[in-house]
């Protein structure tokens, strides 16, 4: 599946929840659940994204020209946050990554992740996804 | 767990909940319209001395109610059951 499509797949989902944010986050807890998870080896202090309040590690890898990332946090909310950036942008050509405007975000109503002041953390995992998938096809 | 007990203390409340990061519990009561802060409160070297990766921070004013202390409560009550 495009990123394109795996948005949408995950707008359609999250509107099954309207605007109960009950719903909304035990799923997010769930999904932080089903993270793929990062090998412990990797889980070291240079793999961790600056800027979380809550710790994120970040691995990335070149698989047939493309990206797949694991990741782990020590929050679980995060941890579905993560999971859904995971769902979007791995086992995706590095390209296709950085051209992902990532809108799916505001529509399924998690905007405020995105706030400077609440947790720049997901900005910056973004970015470090990206940052990622360049260097990597640099590589290859 | 409260951190900080010494005697005349003011109405700053820094808290954990065991096994829970202080992070998923001020979200979940954000989205109940509870504002606590979550964090290192600026004080690093006192969250490693603790060895935690922050608090959660209740500050209550002299506009607060008991009542509003009780919605607290139940939120943080919510919140927990959500995360365990």
């Amino acid at each position: 599946m495009s990123i394109a499509e795996i948005e949408q797949e995950i707008i359609e989902e999250f509107e099954l929840f309207a605007d109960d944010w009950e719903l909304k986050y035990e799923h997010l807890i769930e999904l932080g659940k089903s993270l793929p998870l990062i090998n412990e080896k990797y889980k070291t202090e240079e793999n961790i994204i600056k800027g979380c309040q809550s710790k994120v590690w970040l691995h990335s890898a070149l698989e047939n020209g493309k990206v797949l990332y694991t990741a782990d946090s020590d929050a679980i909310i995060t941890k579905g946050m993560v999971a859904l950036m995971i769902r979007v942008l791995s086992n995706q050509k590095p390209d296709d990554i950085l051209h992902a405007d990532m809108a799916f975000i505001d529509k399924i109503g998690l905007k405020e992740h995105l706030s400077p002041t609440r947790a720049n953390g997901l900005v910056s995992m973004i970015r470090q996804m990206k940052l990622d998938a360049l260097a990597l096809s640099q590589r290859s | 767990m409260i951190y900080g007990d010494v005697a005349n203390k003011a109405s700053v409340i820094s808290f954990n909940v065991k096994n829970i990061h202080p992070f998923d519990v001020g979200t979940l009561l954000d989205k109940q319209g509870i504002a606590v802060r979550t964090g290192h409160h600026c004080t690093q070297p006192l969250m490693q001395c603790f060895n935690i990766p922050g608090t959660i921070r209740a500050s209550f004013s002299f506009y607060n109610t008991k009542d509003e202390i009780d919605i607290f409560i139940l939120a943080l009550e919510k919140a927990i059951k959500m995360l365990s």
